[in-house]
């Protein structure tokens, strides 16, 4: 094992890919790949929160786990400290294990039944004693640290509330001393006002320990919240990654705005007829469309569009998005934009960028 | 549009458990009307989805105690009628859409077979006439080849096609109210929005009213005309659409509407909460049950504060006793609408354990029911 890099990103992503083979027939032949991740790029500096959002399908799951390694990828490299974690054995990984962990969606699938919740937690406190590293802590201060008390360490998972289930899984993932934690869905099973009081455990415990998040939902309003950056995939695609505020405000994608504007406003007087935004459906990701993945739904979309895969153009403030017809931009915004070095492989050569206008 | 449809009053339901009893619906009232759509709002086990499922007969059974009267424009009880009578207004009269469509629908059946099943079920006409009835209704809930997709299954449907396909089996016997159980919350963001439109368009164009049964107060401000707000098994508050979102007087209510992160405004640092979790339905505190969350909580609300008219004459109802004015001023935190972030942990009330664990797995074990209100992604 190398040292780790000086100044290196915590987290570096170089065009992964995952794909997954689908069978047919009796022999199980291949007949075509789920292109499930499909060259991405991205960055993710220490104590940094990353929000990563997209609809059902769009690779953002497949992404988070390949990222721990319970997918394996099937291209493209994932360093941590600068040392390339994609081809290691079990063995070799159990520091970058130690120090990336997990929270799931539903807190009630990934806690074990039989298992006291001392165990649990306990489990990633004997992996730090087995690490240098690592600061020693006791079940006891994690319970408290996440908002629960001693003795729920001797309780089972089932006399839980929902909420106080996906505190465990918290604590379970602090047990082992992490540096990041990838958080799948952490509050989309709990009600609201659960939800935000797991969303202000997080932001606490980040203050705390200056911990890194990826934190990956479909629901733009609480990611907001969270994130520093924010990443939004379509089809196994990044089509734009932007600090947050500028992401809400002034969206470049077609496909971000459309997910903006389909989140219902909690104010009567914000009403208005949302059918108008992004038609149809998601497209099969084993035939996905050719040019940009979301020219079948796009209201500004056009023959490049269709031919040419849009790649990454990088504006002003590190902004990118992956469109031929960017919203939210100045003609000098334009003309200032640079083909990023973060483009897919497959992505047009150049930038041919022109204002968006509505097709009919 | 004043015509009143469905009448609910003073519904109760409880199961008895091991342990005691659960008491799921605690005096719940309400009335639908024509063409209105009516939603219910409250988190996991407010009692929002039993009430409903009771109307529809779906919680009968030997460890269930329902009491109470529901009742129909035509005058027929819900509750209490006999099973062969209440299989003709399922699905004939008052129709449910649930949230999760996979699960409503046989995987074994092409789509419109189910459909012309139930049309069968109601009315007497003949195979090809229910059919072609099916296609139609399918062609108007907008999926697109309605002739050759009624000879596919469920799982060739998308989660956002199969509920169009619920929606359609709702509307075959043209019913006069329709119960849509979190009808959008296992869907996306943009797939829901054109869900809700679906729905919208058919109350215009049928007449029909609509139960919303939903979590979310976005999608409640997107359709709903008027909105009942419960919890740990009461209606808290009661109101017209916009006064419940511009004038609020439960402070549940106001401790939902703060606690929703927004899009169309700044960010604050923190996200405003509700401290705890809801009462157990085993053992709910004495009084108002959201005394032991409430901020704003005096010694008279030890005792059971009733549902009464927020202002003299008005419609607008709520279940908190202190007075309109200083609710007004009370509401008003940072500017909005929410609950203070003063610390309530002392919770006096019977509450089992460091927090109730689960009432709606207990709920759900009663009812040998299993119904997670997790959202797929």
């Amino acid at each position: 094992m190398t040292l780790p890099a000086d100044n290196a990103p915590l987290l570096e992503i170089e065009h992964l890919q995952v794909y997954f083979p689908v069978r047919a027939g009796a022999f199980g032949r291949v007949s075509g790949h789920v292109h499930a991740v499909d060259d991405v790029t991205l960055t993710l500096n220490e104590g940094e929160t990353l929000g990563l959002v997209g609809e059902s399908g769009c690779g953002k799951t497949t992404l988070a786990r390949t990222l721990v390694r319970l997918t394996a990828s099937t291209g493209g490299t994932i360093r941590f400290h600068g040392e390339d974690v994609t081809r290691r054995t079990n063995k070799q990984l159990r520091t970058f294990r130690r120090n990336v962990q997990m929270v799931f969606q539903d807190p009630q699938a990934s806690l074990n039944p039989r298992k006291r919740i001392g165990q649990i937690v306990g489990a990633g406190v004997r992996l730090r004693k087995g690490d240098a590293g690592a600061r020693p802590i006791t079940v006891t201060q994690l319970l408290e640290q996440v908002g629960l008390e001693a003795e729920h360490a001797q309780r089972y998972p089932h006399e839980f509330s929902g909420g106080q289930r996906q505190r465990i899984g918290i604590a379970r993932a602090l047990a082992a001393d992490p540096k990041l934690i990838i958080l799948d869905e952490p509050v989309s099973a709990l009600d609201v006002s659960i939800q935000a009081q797991v969303v202000n455990l997080l932001d606490d415990l980040q203050d705390e320990l200056g911990l890194s998040y990826i934190f990956v939902a479909h629901d733009l309003s609480v990611v907001r919240h969270v994130s520093d950056r924010i990443a939004v995939m379509y089809l196994g695609k990044i089509v734009e990654i932007s600090n947050a505020d500028d992401l809400y405000a002034r969206p470049k994608h077609p496909y971000t705005a459309s997910l903006l504007e389909a989140i219902p406003i909690p104010d009567p007087d914000a009403r208005t007829d949302r059918r108008a935004i992004a038609p149809g459906e998601l497209p099969s990701p084993t035939n996905p469309p050719p040019g940009c993945r979301f020219n079948t739904r796009c209201r500004f979309a056009t023959d490049l569009c269709r031919r040419v895969e849009p790649p990454l153009a990088e504006f002003a403030g590190g902004h990118l998005a992956a469109c031929h017809h960017p919203l939210n931009v100045t003609p000098d915004e334009v003309s200032a934009a640079v083909r990023s070095d973060a483009s897919p492989v497959a992505a047009g050569e150049k930038l041919e960028l022109s204002p968006a206008v509505a097709q009919s | 549009m004043s015509e009143d449809i469905l009448t609910v009053e003073h519904l109760k339901v409880g199961f008895r458990t091991e342990r005691g009893v659960v008491h799921a619906v605690d005096d719940v009232s309400w009335t639908l009307r024509r063409g209105e759509v009516l939603s219910v709002v409250g988190e996991s086990g407010s009692g929002k989805s039993v009430s409903a499922m009771t109307l529809m007969g779906l919680t009968r059974s030997n460890n269930a105690e329902i009491s109470g009267t529901a009742t129909l424009a035509d005058g027929t009880e819900l509750v209490g009628l006999p099973e062969d009578q209440m299989r003709r207004i399922r699905g004939g009269r008052i129709s449910m859409i649930f949230q999760d469509p996979m699960s409503a629908l046989t995987p074994v059946y092409r789509i419109g077979d189910q459909i012309v099943e139930q049309i069968r079920a109601h009315e007497k006409v003949s195979k090809q006439a229910a059919n072609a009835r099916a296609i139609d209704l399918l062609k108007r809930v907008g999926i697109p080849r309605a002739e050759e997709r009624a000879r596919a299954y469920p799982h060739q449907f998308s989660g956002g096609m199969r509920q169009r396909v619920m929606i359609a089996m709702a509307l075959s016997c043209s019913p006069e109210i329709l119960i849509a159980d979190e009808p959008t919350t296992a869907l996306d963001v943009t797939i829901q929005a054109q869900i809700l439109g679906e729905i919208e368009d058919l109350r215009t164009e049928t007449g029909v009213g609509v139960l919303l049964i939903t979590h979310d107060l976005g999608v409640v401000a997107e359709v709903a005309d008027r909105v009942v707000v419960m919890y740990a098994g009461r209606v808290v508050e009661e109101a017209d659409l916009r006064e419940l979102f511009k004038d609020p007087m439960h402070p549940y209510t106001w401790g939902l509407l703060g606690s929703i992160p927004r899009i169309d405004q700044a960010r604050p640092a923190r996200l405003p909460t509700i401290s705890g979790s809801p009462p157990s339905l085993l053992n709910p505190p004495a009084g108002c049950h959201f005394i032991t969350r409430c901020p704003h909580r005096i010694d008279a609300c030890h005792t059971e504060p009733e549902l009464k008219s927020s202002a003299i004459g008005s419609l607008h109802r709520d279940r908190c006793l202190l007075p309109a004015d200083e609710k007004r001023s009370l509401r008003v935190v940072n500017g909005s609408i929410g609950l203070p972030a003063a610390a309530v942990e002392a919770v006096p009330a019977g509450v089992d354990g460091p927090e109730a664990p689960t009432t709606q797995g207990s709920l759900d074990s009663a009812l040998g029911l299993d119904s997670p209100e997790g959202r797929l992604s």
